[in-house]
């Protein structure tokens, strides 16, 4: 697909232009658009090597243009000139901000020349990039051949690709992705990156097959059909849908990717809510039939909140911040878990001494769900024994039991006495590639105590014991996860991961609307930054200095698919845009029709542990 | 009511007067005009034509040129112990396209250099070359062969024969648009038609007016002259190498408040040799366009008149002879070399 590199206009410098930021007159029969890469040729006076005068290559991103009538005084001019009275001559000009600076034919072996700092001449031939000049522009020739995870398309139509070293770990990790909810196409671009890492042609087998994901659906249920390739690009009728059609297989085929669903994906979704928590589990899910073998309902037992010390989870609500009450939660998990003898006859269970009673002998009780824990807890607290309060106040106590019992009502089908085996259970068995985990119909305590617990045992499996395949963290709204302000057993997760996470491959894809509400040190641990359309008055904070004025216009008019990418390979943000998802979205893409009714639900599945992954 | 009226004239002051002839009943004597019947059956009344249908101005093409010295230089001739004066200066002429395409020619621009020594001064000096980076200029050296005109300052008669220079510019550029293979509708030329080489059915506008052709009864025509019409023709005689003229008025803009009688009136002129037909014909389409290109206090200082196309052709025009300062640098280093 080599072109030859068409030349658009010349270095203008009215003013001066420097090796960072110079302006191109642009020919009258060019254009050039904000995001176009361009570069100059530019002889550095005086300099030669051996007989050939030594020459630079600027190479740059288009980050401003505008056009001006010439030889006219006044605004009003224009009307005179649409009359044919007053001739005036129109100059466009295009900004270029330079990506890259480098001396023709000095690189050692066809590596990456030399950097000479000298500005580009007035009068300089400016030509789009094509070919190896868009490479060296976009720094892909410092990637590994196969390390580069192609993610959407830039202007000129060709792959804009990830460094696999940077965005899983090697040199650095996590993606960061921000823009307004509905128009950012966050999720499409979260799974487009998910999709391009277990689906392109250039990254080993052996990172594909392994690497796992877990992407959080908190929204709709749009992330319940990974696993059916969307059939609208199929058959199109209308001309508006040809057009469409062709546009994404044309994507696809530019970024070298098939059109497919995932390949291996597995659904976990809540229970529905029930009074009795000793029914049969259902899953909840609307859009899918409940028969569906890939939909696996998940919860936990009050076992499992015991041994593996979860009930901190319960306590991660912005109002908890800052209170004794995650301390307090600390202080019982200590206490439970010292105190607890399992109960043969009932695996969901756990016997605890009687409140009132010494914990080493005497009479005991069983404890079998949410309900009954809480109570027994209450109990507890009324025996005013320090072992069970330690130091907290009688306010702590009485803030601590408000949480308790509002956990209960938010999580009771999520803690249940049921055996795990069965038809699924705690979150443990990440087997498939890609494991959505729906939250979207949870309450938000209940949703926290979800992403608390999972992330946790993630991490604190990997800790004991590290793997080296990567897993990838889908996690939208880390506003409410993991906020700027305060404290919580969740944030603390995700600063971990954040922060440590790189080093055991477990590599966070953060989403939010606004980045400036997130805890700083998540978001600038993201090797990698994503912009979707943002608030104006969002994309004037601290968090996106890295935009110029024009981008930071620029990003409050994006539309649905493109997205501006900072990696750090490439000293600027670069406007990408990617195909419609190739995976079905909703039922009606999937060729699916949504059941009527909750049917009969039985599925067995597996259960693996964090630590097999 | 008194006779008398104080009025105003719409040029701003820096670029002198837009009328600036002697008025009055005896002026106008020192012209060979004549007024009455040149014209066939039109008797010495406004002439009203149709106005155009037209919102967008016609394919005209505006004819221009703009002279500027650069620097006063001496020879000095150790021999003799004589001085003569020199100037430096450039010409350049060029054209404007009104209408639908509207653009200056920049294809038709034409620059002459030019180093003029004052008569007597020796011949065959050499050339000046000016140095700009990479590109070079060069001044050629001419010297009037005509003995100066009594009582004319030796700078004048320097600045004098740029001007000609110009002038004959001009005359040749007017010829060559003349014989494209489609020539305008209308060729206007900036200033009265008085070369030597013939300019055909060329138009010459003349902003400033000053000399008094019409007087007495024949100029209370002014009174009624407004945007859209115009005065009859009349001939102006040819005289020495001069030809003879016909010519009309047109007004510019609406008189308003205080403005005078003359203000904003432009007296074209044809050459005589195109009949009174053609004349007629050229007169009609100034009525009815010319107003239009006229420009606007504020947007030029001598409003209306310097109307808007060769206003922009002008701006055009000096940009094409060079920054004054970097010229006056290139000469100085040129000069020192020199010596």
């Amino acid at each position: 697909m080599e072109q030859t590199n068409a030349e658009v206009g010349f270095v203008m410098a009215l003013t001066h232009a420097t090796p960072f930021e110079w302006i191109v007159a642009i020919k009258e029969d060019a254009f050039l658009q904000m995001g176009d890469l361009v570069e100059t040729i530019t002889k550095i006076p005086g300099a030669t090597a051996g007989a050939r005068p030594r020459q630079v290559r600027l190479s740059g991103l288009v980050v401003d243009v505008g056009s001006v009538h010439e030889g006219v005084k006044l605004e009003t001019d224009v009307f005179l000139t649409r009359r044919g009275v007053l001739p005036c001559s129109i100059s466009r000009t295009a900004r270029v901000r330079t990506t890259r600076v480098q001396e023709v034919g000095s690189g050692f072996e066809g590596g990456p020349g030399a950097e000479v700092w000298v500005p580009p001449l007035p009068g300089d031939a400016v030509v789009r990039v094509v070919g190896d000049s868009r490479e060296a522009a976009l720094y892909m020739d410092q990637m590994r051949e196969d390390e580069r995870v192609p993610i959407g398309l830039t202007r000129d139509q060709m792959p804009y690709v990830l460094d696999f070293a940077f965005f899983a770990g090697e040199k650095g990790g996590h993606v960061n992705i921000s823009g307004i909810s509905g128009v950012a196409t966050k999720t499409s671009m979260a799974s487009m990156l998910l999709y391009s890492l277990f689906h392109n042609a250039t990254l080993p087998q052996r990172i594909q097959n392994n690497a796992k994901a877990v992407i959080f659906n908190v929204k709709g249920e749009d992330l319940l059909f990974l696993d059916k390739k969307n059939t609208m690009y199929e058959n199109p009728t209308t001309p508006a849908e040809m057009a469409k059609a062709r546009a994404v297989v044309e994507g696809y085929a530019a970024m070298q990717l098939p059109m497919n669903a995932f390949k291996s994906v597995s659904f976990r979704v809540p229970p529905q809510k029930v009074d009795d928590v000793s029914l049969a589990v259902v899953p909840h899910v609307s859009s899918r039939p409940l028969t569906d073998a890939a939909i696996v309902p998940y919860w936990w037992t009050v076992r499992d909140v015991v041994t593996q010390r979860l009930l901190r989870y319960l306590f991660s609500e912005g109002q908890d911040h800052g209170s004794q009450v995650t301390d307090l939660a600390m202080l019982l998990e200590d206490r439970l878990a010292k105190d607890f003898q399992v109960v043969p006859s009932s695996p969901w269970a756990v016997s605890l001494p009687k409140p009132g009673a010494k914990s080493s002998q005497g009479a005991r009780v069983i404890v079998a769900t949410l309900k009954e824990l809480v109570d027994y807890i209450e109990a507890q607290f009324e025996q005013e024994d320090s072992e069970w309060t330690g130091k907290s106040a009688g306010q702590t106590l009485m803030a601590f039991n408000r949480r308790l019992n509002s956990a209960e009502r938010h999580l009771k089908h999520l803690i249940r006495p049921q055996v795990n085996t069965r038809a699924g259970g705690p979150l443990e068995d990440l087997q498939a590639q890609v494991t959505v985990i729906d939250i979207h119909q949870l309450a938000e305590r209940a949703q926290r105590f979800v992403v608390g617990v999972v992330l946790s045992r993630i991490f604190e499996a990997r800790e004991t014991q590290p793997q080296n395949n990567h897993v990838f963290v889908v996690l939208d709204e880390l506003n409410k996860y993991a906020p700027r302000e305060g404290d919580s057993p969740l944030k603390e997760v995700l600063l971990d991961i954040a922060e440590r996470g790189r080093s055991m491959n477990v590599l966070l894809i953060g989403a939010q609307q606004t980045a400036s509400e997130v805890e700083r040190r998540i978001v600038s641990n993201a090797a990698v930054r994503i912009l979707g359309r943002l608030d104006l008055a969002e994309a004037q904070r601290p968090e996106y200095a890295f935009l110029d004025t024009n981008e930071r216009a620029r990003v409050g008019l994006l539309k649905p698919g493109s997205m501006l990418v900072l990696q750090p390979h490439v000293p600027m943000a670069i406007e990408i845009s990617f195909p419609f998802p190739c995976w079905a979205t909703r039922s009606r893409e999937a060729n699916m029709t949504p059941p009527a009714a909750t049917s009969g639900f039985q599925a067995i599945v597996p259960t693996v542990s964090f630590g097999d992954l | 009511m008194s006779p008398l009226r104080l009025t105003q004239d719409p040029w701003s002051p820096e670029r002198g007067s837009s009328i600036d002839a002697e008025h009055g009943p005896e002026a106008s004597s020192r012209s060979q005009v004549d007024i009455q019947d040149v014209e066939p059956g039109q008797p010495w009344a406004i002439v009203t034509v149709r106005p155009p249908d037209a919102t967008t101005v016609p394919n005209w093409v505006f004819l221009d040129g703009t002279r500027r010295v650069e620097a006063n230089l001496f020879i000095e001739d150790s021999d003799t112990n004589r001085i003569f004066p020199v100037v430096i200066g450039s010409a350049a002429v060029g054209a404007v396209q009104t209408g639908q395409q509207v653009r200056i020619l920049t294809e038709s621009f034409q620059v002459s250099h030019l180093m003029v020594a004052a008569h007597g001064a020796p011949s065959g000096f050499e050339p000046l070359t000016l140095q700009f980076g990479a590109q070079s200029r060069l001044y050629e050296y001419v010297v009037p062969h005509q003995a100066p005109m009594l009582g004319r300052p030796t700078s004048q008669e320097l600045t004098a024969t740029l001007q000609d220079k110009m002038r004959r510019m001009e005359g040749s550029l007017a010829a060559q648009i003349q014989a494209w293979p489609t020539p305008p509708e209308v060729l206007c030329i900036d200033g009265p038609l008085s070369y030597d080489t013939d300019t055909g059915e060329s138009i010459g506008l003349i902003k400033r007016q000053s000399t008094q052709y019409l007087s007495g009864d024949h100029e209370r025509i002014f009174a009624d002259l407004s945007p859209g019409n115009r005065t009859p023709l009349f001939r102006i005689h040819g005289q020495q190498n001069k030809l003879g003229r016909f010519s009309w008025f047109c007004r510019l803009m609406e008189r308003r408040g205080a403005m005078g009688m003359l203000s904003g009136i432009m007296r074209c002129e044809v050459n005589e040799s195109i009949g009174v037909r053609r004349a007629m014909i050229l007169a009609n389409m100034t009525a009815q366009w010319l107003h239009h290109f006229g420009s606007t206090t504020g947007s030029d200082p001598r409003a209306p008149q310097n109307l808007y196309p060769i206003g922009a052709l002008e701006h055009s025009l000096k940009h094409y002879l060079g920054d004054s300062l970097l010229i006056a640098r290139s000469l100085s280093l040129s000069l020192d070399a020199r010596l």
